[in-house]
C-alpha cells in the first residue's frame, strides 16, 4: 500500500482558540451584546454558534477575528491575542463575512491572485494553492467571469474560497451556507472535514434553523449575550 | 517586508484592473485632463500681465499648476474616497483581518490613485507640450517625477488625517474638497501669490503645497524660485518627515478607537 502525502501541512500553529469573560457593548443597545462569553476550542473542532437575529454571532466571530475589541476579556489563539501581535493572528485567522467582499468587476482568477498577495500565500505555494481553490469549490469553470456575473451562490462559493485559500489555522465563518445549494453544501462540508482532519479549528455561526445544514463538534446557543450548550 | 510590498503591489493590480474595466473611464479621465490644457491655452491668449509674463509663459506657469494639483487631489481627497468604497462594499473587512493590517491595506489602497495621478500630470504636460509647444526645459525634466513624488509624500499626510477623520466621524470627509479648493487658490497653481490680498498672502509660504509647484516650474520650464531650491527641498522634506509619522499614528489611534467603540464597518 502506497502512503500518499498529505493535501497540505498539518495545522499545528494553534493548539486552541479561546475567549474568556468577553463583554461587548456597541453604540445603541443599553445591555451588552456579549456579556461575559467563555469559549474554548481545540485543535481540529468544530463549533457552531447558533442564535436569533442580532443575538449577537456576528460580534462574536468578529472579536474572535480581532476586528472588534472586547470592552473585558481576552481572546487568544495558540498564545497570540489580536491586540499584540496583530499580524501574527490575522496570519493564523480567516474569517468569512455574512456579506460583501468582492470586487464587482474583479474575476475569480483575479479575486484569488490578490489575495493570496493579501494573505502572504508564499509565491512558490500560489499557484496550486489558488488550483486547489477552484477545484475546492468548484469555480474553475468560472474562474474568467466577473463576480458581478455570477450568481449569488457562486459568489458564496467564491467568498468561502478566499477563506479557504490560505489554509489559515483558524476558521471563522458567518453564516457559511448562505445561498449555498446542495452541491455547494456538501463542497463546504468536504473542506470543512479537511480542515478538521488538518488540526484546523472552526467556528460557525447561523441562524438556528440553519443549524442541520451544518456540521459540528459542538452546538452553542447565544442567547442574552451569553453561551449556552445545546443538549 | 517583501510579502507586504507583494501584497501592495497585488492590490495596485488589482485596482488597476478595476480602473481598467471600465474603459470610457480611461478615456473620459485623459479627455478631461486635455480639456483642461487646451481650455487654459486658450485663456493664456488673453493673459498678459507683468506677474506671470506673457501668455505663453502663463500657459507654461498654469499648466504645471495643473499637473501638481492632480496629484494633490490624488493624495488628498481620494484616500478618504477609495476608504468609503471599501466600506461600502463590504470589502474593508477583509482588509484589516488580513496579514497587512487595517493600517498597511490603507497605504496599499493609496497606490493605485497617486500612480495615476502621476500618469495624469504626464498626459497634461505631455498634451501642453505636443500640442501646443509648451518650452519645457529638457535638461532638468527628468527631476519632475522625483519631484513630484517628494511633493506627495508631503501632501500624504492630509490625506490620511482625512480618513482618520472619517474613521471616527463616518463622514467622508466632505471637507476634503474645500481645503483641495482653498490650496488651489493660496498655493499659486492657477495664479501667482503677487495677486492674493495682503491678509491671505502669509497662507502661501505655510504649507507644502507651494514649494511643490514652484520646484516643479522651475526643473520643468526654467521659472525663478521666490525661495531657494535648497529652503523648498527642506520645507518639502520636513513637512513629510514630520507629518507622515504624525498623521499614521493618528491614523492608527483613529483605527483602534473605532475597533473598540465597534464603528470600524460603519460608513
Amino acid at each position: 500500500m502506497v502512503l500518499r502525502p498529505p493535501a497540505s501541512p498539518r495545522l499545528t500553529d494553534v493548539d486552541a482558540l479561546e475567549l474568556r469573560g468577553v463583554v461587548k457593548r456597541l453604540p445603541g443597545p443599553p445591555d451588552p451584546v456579549l456579556d461575559g462569553v467563555d469559549l474554548r476550542v481545540e485543535q481540529g473542532r468544530t463549533f457552531g454558534v447558533v442564535g436569533a437575529n442580532g443575538a449577537g454571532k456576528t460580534t462574536l466571530l468578529r472579536i474572535a477575528a480581532g476586528l472588534l475589541r472586547p470592552d473585558s476579556g481576552t481572546v487568544t489563539a495558540g498564545g497570540l491575542d489580536p491586540e499584540h501581535a496583530p499580524r501574527a493572528y490575522h496570519a493564523r485567522v480567516a474569517m468569512l463575512s455574512a456579506d460583501g467582499g468582492l470586487y464587482a468587476r474583479l474575476s475569480v482568477r483575479r479575486h484569488l491572485d490578490w489575495w493570496a498577495s493579501m494573505a502572504h500565500v508564499p509565491r512558490a505555494r500560489r499557484a496550486a494553492a489558488i488550483a486547489a481553490t477552484l477545484d475546492g469549490f468548484a469555480l474553475r469553470d468560472l474562474v474568467d467571469r466577473r463576480v458581478e456575473r455570477l450568481s449569488v451562490g457562486q459568489r458564496q462559493r467564491m467568498r468561502l474560497a478566499m477563506t479557504f485559500l490560505p489554509h489559515p489555522s483558524i476558521l471563522l465563518l458567518d453564516e457559511p451556507d448562505s445561498s449555498l445549494d446542495d452541491d455547494g453544501l456538501g463542497l463546504l462540508a468536504e473542506r470543512m472535514r479537511e480542515h478538521a482532519a488538518r488540526g484546523g479549528i472552526t467556528v460557525w455561526a447561523a441562524p438556528e434553523r440553519n443549524a442541520a445544514a451544518l456540521e459540528c463538534d459542538e452546538l452553542l446557543l447565544l442567547r442574552g449575550g451569553q453561551l449556552e450548550r445545546t443538549a | 517586508m517583501r510579502a507586504r510590498l507583494d501584497a501592495a503591489w497585488a492590490t495596485l493590480r488589482r485596482d488597476t484592473a478595476i480602473f481598467l474595466s471600465y474603459r470610457t473611464r480611461v478615456v473620459t479621465t485623459m479627455f478631461s485632463a486635455l480639456f483642461s490644457v487646451v481650455l487654459f491655452h486658450f485663456i493664456s491668449r488673453l493673459v498678459n500681465a507683468p506677474s506671470v509674463g506673457t501668455p505663453d509663459e502663463y500657459f507654461g506657469f498654469v499648466v504645471v499648476g495643473l499637473a501638481v494639483l492632480e496629484v494633490l487631489t490624488s493624495v488628498v481627497v481620494l484616500p478618504g474616497t477609495t476608504v468609503r468604497q471599501e466600506l461600502v462594499a463590504g470589502t474593508f473587512e477583509r482588509l484589516v483581518l488580513s496579514p497587512m493590517g487595517a493600517l498597511g491595506s490603507v497605504m496599499a489602497l493609496l497606490l493605485f490613485p497617486f500612480v495615476f495621478s502621476l500618469v495624469s500630470a504626464v498626459v497634461t504636460i505631455g498634451a501642453a507640450a505636443l500640442i501646443f509647444g509648451l518650452d519645457l526645459q529638457w535638461s532638468t525634466v527628468w527631476l519632475g517625477p522625483p519631484l513630484l513624488f517628494l511633493g506627495a509624500l508631503s501632501f500624504a499626510p492630509f490625506g490620511i488625517l482625512a480618513v482618520a477623520l472619517g474613521m471616527q466621524a463616518q463622514q467622508v470627509v466632505a471637507g476634503t474638497g474645500f481645503v483641495l479648493a482653498g490650496i488651489a487658490i493660496v498655493s499659486g497653481a492657477y495664479f501667482p501669490p503677487s495677486v492674493l490680498p495682503d491678509w491671505l498672502g502669509w497662507t502661501y509660504d505655510v504649507q507644502p503645497f507651494s514649494p511643490s509647484i514652484e520646484l516643479m516650474r522651475h526643473v520643468l520650464i526654467g521659472q525663478d524660485m521666490s525661495q531657494s531650491v535648497g529652503v523648498a527641498l527642506l520645507k518639502l522634506a520636513g513637512a513629510a518627515v514630520v507629518l507622515l509619522p504624525l498623521a499614521l499614528w493618528i491614523l492608527g489611534a483613529a483605527l483602534t478607537r473605532a475597533r473598540r467603540r465597534g464603528t470600524l464597518l460603519e460608513y
